[in-house]
């Protein structure tokens, strides 16, 4: 684990002081209930281990029973925020993590892949935002994060930045231009995050996974003069970092409404939701807007198509019409449905179903580039019906996809 | 190795005292391990003396009283007190297997989503349940008589019970006439009187089972008095695992004291959704129950602190000034270590069904599961395969011995 406890000690000596009120308590009362101030949560994360315990619909139904009317969700690896976006494109922004799994929060400041990922995603699919990163001191000046920051500005996408005072600075020297979304207001007192604030006009700040704010229904004093001199910098987030805190999005909304009714209306609005629509919903619309990534799923004049829910393969051979043995080659183009699998690697082979064999050959597959692949050596060494299969690797898993050949 | 351990705690059994003459119970045929360092001599000191004094239930004006306690005992085995007529507490806290159930999960009239934990040493906690609901022995009590899903009882069933059985009702008019009136809500029926009290009686109960003193505690208190020769009896394995769990393993920070529990709240990358689609949220849900229960310490059913009770010696101060934070969401109550064997199986959940298992855990913990700015105490132990038996050597040596059993 990283070592970047100051800010979080002076969070736990601080909590130790502050008393708790139960946010769900209310005073009974026969008028019917105010409807719910709706809250954007601007720190959500869906990744590869919650798919299969929390579906994606209940997912959404968990940010409807919220009350959420946005929510800025990324994910490990980005397939998650996809599912999202999918299933409720009125809700869900998505914001593009430059991690593949949660392992990479880690490492990923070292490893050039991690910008292959995100060049490979912002080809295929829109964002309002690259985050949420963990990024700390003068790890922010190495070159796989400024190249990060680079497509951020390319792309015009916020940063959603986990880090300490020093990396938000370093972010601010690449690229003064950045909007930056500091998550968690970097665990921070909130004198040194007004003082950051007031240094970077394009710095706005997330309340996520912090319990100093507000508690019950009082706002902390020092936090209340924050929100008073920045009411537009302010919003709220969950930070669903395991599944099972899916199902605290709802827990945390009523949580936030507790100390926000202690706010003036308009501010307790501002941080509740304003403030995260006026900066994200800008910039995701013009994203949004811009031109979607070409299908670039041509079928071939002479081969075949596969294709499942995630993916296709667009498979041309060489020569045009395998026969009985005589090598050929296959030319493979990936065409990713959106929100479809990555693929890191291909498995091909050819097998015949009723011999209960295969090839005598295993083909070479090599990667041509981010898109294409080239197995050479396939040979099919006796007539009949033959299933050609291809497997796709990568970190959320394979397909299997097959093509029937019947050889004269 | 548990030969070694079993015959630590013979040796312990028969007397400390007489031992001298006994041959060693060390079994490996490692070299001598060097001295404790002061600092690790100062950390298994603090892991003592046992069993120390016994606090009293807080609220509780039963407690120390012994007719409120063998009340206490008669009521904590008696079916009657349940809606159905036919669970007692200890259906699942079954004395025999060391107060526990031996189930994954806990079967009431339901079954439930979590272990049934051993009884021994509660009165050393200040939290009781995985997720911590109660801040009493006599309110941790009530809360399994009344839930639906596990005894089903209610204030009428359990003040029947206790009325129809002269026995019993005789103990509670002795308890009453020694203990006093104590707190009573303005409005609560007589009923509902009858149900605390009942209650208190078997968390004053509660408060008397203790751990018996085991190998560890003896090479602790050899340690103490600076008898080597005591202290070289401890299992050579045993005392590696020792020096592993409050060195580099860092167990200690969390399963501190004489009882090896903080007695607080932590996620050590445990999953906690039961079933699809629901998630049992541990201290956050623990928390919200215990602020809005009318039987907690600040509720108008405890009894008020002894006479002179500063105040801020105050039991309920605990309940006053806790805090509640995102983080509780997943968290669970540091379990002791003393006689963890008759525990098993491990977890909220009771998804490690050995020891070894919860080894496997620690050795391979899953970090991604826990916040980059949470606790960074957490990390794979990697241990050696010695290392792994030397740890649960010294666990073991945290067993009663086989005669206290």
């Amino acid at each position: 684990m990283r070592a970047h406890p100051t800010p979080f000690r002076w969070l736990a000596r601080h909590l130790a002081g502050l008393s708790l009120t139960l946010a769900l308590a209310g005073p009974a009362s026969s008028a019917a209930p105010p409807p719910a101030l709706p809250i954007a949560d601007a720190h959500l994360h869906y990744s590869h281990d919650a798919w299969a315990v929390v579906p994606t619909d209940q997912v959404i139904a968990l940010m409807r029973q919220a009350g959420l009317r946005l929510a800025l969700v990324s994910s490990s690896d980005d397939e998650g925020t996809q599912r999202l976006h999918r299933a409720a494109p009125d809700l869900v922004v998505p914001s593009l993590r430059p991690y593949r799994t949660r392992a990479d929060a880690s490492g990923w400041t070292r490893d050039p892949a991690i910008i292959t990922h995100l060049e490979e995603r912002l080809r295929r699919f829109r964002y309002a935002a690259i985050g949420e990163f963990h990024l700390y001191g003068a790890e922010a000046d190495l070159p796989v994060p400024r190249r990060l920051v680079a497509l951020a500005r390319e792309h015009g996408l916020i940063l959603h930045a986990h880090s300490d005072a020093d990396a938000i600075e370093r972010l601010f020297a690449q690229h003064p231009q950045a909007r930056i979304l500091w998550a968690h207001a970097g665990f921070e007192r909130p004198e040194a995050v007004r003082a950051m604030l007031r240094r970077h006009p394009r710095l706005w700040a997330d309340l996520a996974f912090r319990n100093d704010p507000g508690s019950g229904s009082e706002v902390d004093p020092a936090w209340r003069e924050a929100f008073l001199e920045f009411p537009e910098r302010f919003m709220l987030g969950t930070d669903t970092f395991t599944p099972e805190r899916l199902h605290y999005i709802p827990v945390h909304a009523e949580w936030a409404r507790g100390w926000l009714a202690a706010l003036p209306p308009a501010l307790a609005e501002r941080i509740a939701w304003r403030n995260a629509e006026a900066l994200l919903l800008p910039v995701w619309q013009a994203n949004r807007a811009a031109a979607a990534p070409a299908p670039d799923c041509p079928a071939p004049a002479e081969g075949w198509r596969l294709a499942s829910a995630t993916l296709a393969l667009s498979v041309r051979p060489e020569p045009a019409s395998p026969r009985v043995g005589e090598p050929f080659s296959l030319h493979i183009a990936l065409c990713p449905a959106p929100g479809g699998r990555t693929v890191d690697g291909l498995l091909v082979d050819a097998t015949m179903p009723e011999h209960r064999h295969g090839m005598n050959y295993r083909p070479q597959v090599h990667r041509v580039d981010a898109r294409h692949f080239r197995a050479d050596g396939l040979l099919l060494h006796m007539p009949g019906r033959w299933e050609l299969v291809l497997e796709t690797r990568g970190a959320a898993g394979g397909e299997r996809l097959t093509q029937e050949i019947r050889l004269p | 190795m548990r030969l070694a351990g079993a015959a630590a705690g013979l040796v312990l059994i028969v007397g400390l005292l007489a031992v001298a003459a006994r041959p060693s119970a060390r079994a490996d045929d490692e070299a001598p391990a060097p001295p404790l360092s002061a600092a690790e001599r100062a950390q298994v000191l603090s892991h003592g003396p046992w069993p120390g004094a016994t606090p009293a239930d807080p609220g509780n004006r039963f407690s120390g009283l012994a007719a409120a306690e063998a009340l206490g005992e008669r009521l904590f085995a008696e079916p009657a007190l349940s809606g159905r007529g036919d669970l007692a507490c200890s259906s699942c806290h079954d004395p025999a297997r060391g107060f526990t159930d031996g189930r994954a999960r806990a079967q009431g009239i339901a079954l439930l989503d979590r272990n049934t934990q051993g009884l021994h040493d509660l009165a050393l906690h200040r939290w009781y349940g995985w997720d911590g609901g109660a801040d009493s022995l006599w309110a941790a009590s009530l809360r399994p008589l009344l839930d639906p899903r596990e005894m089903g009882a209610s204030a009428a069933t359990v003040a029947a019970a206790i009325r129809q059985r002269p026995e019993l009702a005789s103990l509670l008019a002795q308890a009453r006439a020694a203990a006093g009136a104590g707190a009573r809500a303005p409005h609560a029926s007589p009923d509902d009187a009858d149900l605390v009290d009942a209650a208190k009686a078997i968390g004053a109960w509660l408060r008397t089972l203790r751990s018996p003193p085991t190998a560890f505690d003896a090479y602790r208190d050899a340690l103490a008095r600076d008898d080597a020769a005591a202290a070289a009896r401890y299992p050579a394995a045993a005392l590696r695992g020792l020096r592993l769990f409050i060195g580099e393993a860092r167990c200690h920070f969390c399963h501190v004291g004489p009882a090896f529990s903080n007695g607080e709240f932590h996620d050590i990358g445990i999953p906690f959704m039961p079933a699809p689609g629901r998630v049992d949220p541990g201290r956050h849900a623990g928390l919200q129950r215990l602020l809005r229960d009318r039987h907690n310490l600040i509720g108008p059913f405890a009894d008020p602190p002894a006479p002179g009770t500063a105040p801020g010696r105050d039991p309920a101060l605990r309940t006053r000034t806790v805090v509640m934070q995102h983080r509780h969401f997943g968290e669970w109550r540091t379990p002791g270590l003393r006689g963890l064997s008759a525990s098993a199986p491990y977890m909220h959940d009771g998804r490690l069904p050995s020891l070894e298992a919860v080894i496997d855990h620690y050795d391979r913990i899953d970090t991604e599961r826990l916040h980059a700015d949470g606790e960074s105490l957490l990390r794979p132990l990697r241990l050696s395969p010695r290392q792994r038996a030397d740890l649960l050597a010294f666990l073991r040596s945290l067993d009663p011995p086989p005669l206290a059993q």
